[in-house]
């Protein structure tokens, strides 16, 4: 009777003990940790803004999606029972389970999941020196997470995270860029405006139960999360899509190295379209090379070649030393300090108009024009066109090209400046060059962002653009009919003419400088507008080392032809019905 | 109790009495104990009440948890459903954002056998004019006829 007294005297003052041991001196740590348990801060993602062309159709919006992650220290700690393959719980055997889901290796996810923290060690004895977190898969359907979910796994888990999806793939790609998969802009529009479509994210601090449940009685913070603006540009989606297929199409006949088109509304200086092949899918940015990652329309730099003779040939008109019905004796070459210019092909001397020479694309002709008007006033012109400066356009990778400074200029630089050598373009700067010419004489910085629109649907017009006057409207006037040649019978572009149609132009066919010297290929271009008596859009079209073919004409007019076609009709645009007057081409 | 200690107690003769102290002593009623009147009647609205009063705030508590909880749990479910039909609108949402890409637009209207238009001509109602040269689709688009070279 006393033992049995003694018996529950010792179990109570152990339970006792262990009582004052669990209440009193850990008592802040095992609350520490409970409230550790409970509290649950989850990161509430800031929506990002969506990229919108001219007509508010998406071309990169955000939708949710699940990472699945491991936690290699819960793993560590986890015991296995006696069937492995029921119940995974080691690395190798919950990557088993969890790689077919994924579609990828097992090792890959062994891998992750057996990781070692910073301290290097990762195993049952010292858990902690595991890695606490780590991605397996990310930017996945609900589908998948939800199947992983059901593995019930230790040390897997699914969260929520956003993920960009371009309905086009690879639709405006290199000018809409992409995102990282953490959702930071990494090109194009989504990297130069990234501070725009980025908003604030929030979060929730909650008390949850084991099956994450928010206690009602628990406390609970809430700091909701700013959503992006989102981003309309003044790209047509339809528009685009054209251009880039009848670019790649075009590369595919002439089995060329890439090319870029860039369509812009001369009136407003908006880009309706910018189109660069090859291309890539923005949904899989990682499967792509990074060449073609970029937007060759503004980062490609060729020499302009005979596109470049309207600038000489404004110069001559602005300086008032030649008229579209001046005639000049054109030899077949010409000597300009230690280098001789001849023409495409050799002839006696003729005696042409000056808008003769700029629709034959006499070299001689244009260079003997720009004598008469002067260094100084064709680099002045080259300038005004903004030739060697950014286009305003604030694309990341926007290369301006290379001008150089008249005072530099060496004799040959005379000679090479007129027909567009000797320094070099990107595509929307020749497209901006001939819009000017459309547009009176008036340049309007191009421009690609048509608005914003905040969280609470309030649109911001984006400013409108800065415009400069280039030529007088009377010079502008005079290019516009000697352009409208060289798509007619007699000129060099006839594959650029569109039936029904005034089309001005100017075709280019130049050698490519290559790692700093002319490597033997060629750039075939073509740059123009229409309707050339009441011009609405520009089209500057380049087609780089084309194999099958190589003069302008034959390989970049036609491309500029079914891009101004299909704008024409989509826009609504009629001709004016008016008929192209008689150019005199022949003194 | 009291009540009861004082009619026990030997009071101290009053005043009045010790005026007749020559008198032959008053013959003195035996003083007993009189019986509390038991109340047991009285005492069980009041425990009923207490008891009630615990049952009922016990319930009550009980509700309340009951409804926060089930508030809980309705809105966890609820978060779930909402997850569920979150992601099945975002997944039409992109199957018609792909649907409606001018790439399978295209795709579609060439499956059907459409063909692109040529060159647009325009028919001016106001005086009857064709403006632009009418070009049936799919045929080659005709070399420009104009001769402009003197």
């Amino acid at each position: 009777m006393r033992g049995g007294l003694l018996v529950v005297l010792v179990l109570l003052s152990l339970i006792g003990g262990r009582l004052v041991w669990l209440q009193g001196f850990q008592a802040d740590a095992y609350a520490a940790e409970a409230v550790e348990q409970r509290l649950s801060t989850k990161t509430l993602t800031a929506p990002r803004g969506t990229v919108s062309d001219r007509s508010g159709q998406s071309l990169a919006l955000s939708v949710d999606a699940r990472a699945v992650f491991g936690e290699p220290r819960i793993i560590a700690k986890a015991t296995c029972g006696p069937d492995r393959r029921a119940k995974p719980c080691d690395p190798a055997s919950i990557a088993a389970a969890v790689a077919p889901v994924l579609g990828l290796p097992v090792a890959e996810i062994s891998e992750k999941l057996g990781r070692p923290g910073p301290d290097g060690a990762c195993d049952k004895a010292t858990p902690l020196g595991c890695t606490g977190f780590v991605y397996l898969a990310r930017g996945l359907d609900p589908e998948i997470s939800n199947r992983i979910r059901e593995l019930n796994l230790v040390g897997v888990g699914t969260i929520a995270e956003p993920r960009r999806v371009h309905p086009g793939q690879d639709l405006a790609a290199n000018v809409v860029g992409f995102t990282t998969v953490e959702g930071k802009g990494a090109a194009g529009i989504e990297l130069q405006l990234d501070e725009v479509l980025s908003g604030t994210d929030g979060r929730t601090t909650a008390q949850v139960d084991g099956a994450g449940r928010i206690i009602p009685t628990g406390a609970t913070q809430k700091v909701e999360p700013r959503p992006g603006r989102d981003v309309q540009l003044t790209l047509d989606r339809d528009l685009q899509w054209y251009a880039q297929k009848a670019l790649s199409d075009t590369l595919a006949s002439a089995d060329a190295e890439s090319g870029s088109a860039t369509v812009l509304d001369v009136q407003t200086g908006e880009i309706l379209a910018l189109a660069s092949v090859p291309t890539f899918n923005a949904d899989d940015p990682g499967a792509a090379d990074a060449a073609l990652r970029g937007n060759r329309a503004i980062s490609d730099v060729f020499e302009p070649g005979s596109i470049g003779k309207v600038v000489a040939a404004a110069a001559a008109l602005e300086s008032g030393v030649l008229t579209p019905d001046s005639v000049l004796s054109v030899p077949d070459n010409i000597q300009i300090s230690n280098k001789r210019f001849s023409d495409s092909h050799s002839h006696p001397v003729e005696r042409m108009t000056f808008t003769g020479v700029l629709v034959e694309s006499s070299n001689v002709g244009t260079i003997m024009a720009a004598q008469k008007a002067g260094g100084p006033k064709l680099f002045e012109m080259l300038q005004r066109f903004g030739i060697g400066q950014r286009t305003g356009l604030g694309l990341p990778g926007e290369s301006p090209g290379i001008l150089r400074d008249q005072k530099v200029w060496a004799g040959t630089d005379y000679g090479t400046h007129p027909i567009g050598q000797g320094y070099s373009v990107n595509g929307v700067q020749m497209a901006s060059v001939y819009a000017s010419v459309a547009n009176d004489g008036v340049r309007v910085t191009p421009t690609i962002l048509k608005a914003t629109t905040d969280a609470t649907g309030t649109v911001v017009p984006a400013p409108p653009p800065p415009r400069t006057r280039v030529l007088s409207p009377e010079v502008a006037g005079q290019l516009r009919g000697m352009l409208e040649g060289v798509t007619n019978d007699g000129g060099t572009a006839v594959t650029a003419a569109i039936p029904g149609y005034r089309v001005a132009g100017k075709t280019g066919t130049a050698q490519r400088v290559v790692d700093g010297r002319y490597d033997g290929s060629y750039t075939a271009s073509f740059v123009g507008f229409a309707p050339a008596d009441a011009p609405r859009l520009a089209i500057s079209v380049s087609i780089q080392a084309p194999k099958n073919g190589y003069y302008g004409g034959a390989v970049a007019g036609p491309v500029f032809r079914d891009i101004m076609s299909f704008a024409l009709r989509s826009m609504r645009i009629p001709p004016t019905g008016a008929a192209s007057p008689l150019l005199r081409l022949r003194g | 109790m009291s009540a009861a200690v004082d009619v026990l107690s030997p009071a101290p003769a009053p005043p009045r009495r010790r005026k007749d102290a020559a008198g032959p002593p008053r013959w003195r009623a035996p003083l007993a104990l009189v019986p509390l009147e038991s109340d047991s009647s009285g005492r069980a609205p009041f425990l009923a009440a207490v008891v009630s009063l615990l049952v009922g705030g016990l319930l009550g508590l009980l509700v309340l948890n009951t409804v926060l909880a089930r508030d809980a749990f309705a809105l966890h479910s609820l978060k779930v459903e909402d997850r569920v039909l979150t992601d099945r609108e975002q997944g039409l949402q992109r199957e018609v954002e792909a649907l409606r890409s001018p790439q399978s637009l295209a795709a579609r209207a060439t499956q059907m056998g459409m063909i692109s238009a040529g060159p647009p001509a325009f028919l001016r109602l106001a005086d009857g004019t064709v403006l632009g040269t009418p070009v049936a689709g799919g045929e080659p688009i005709p070399a420009v006829p104009r001769v402009r070279k003197r």
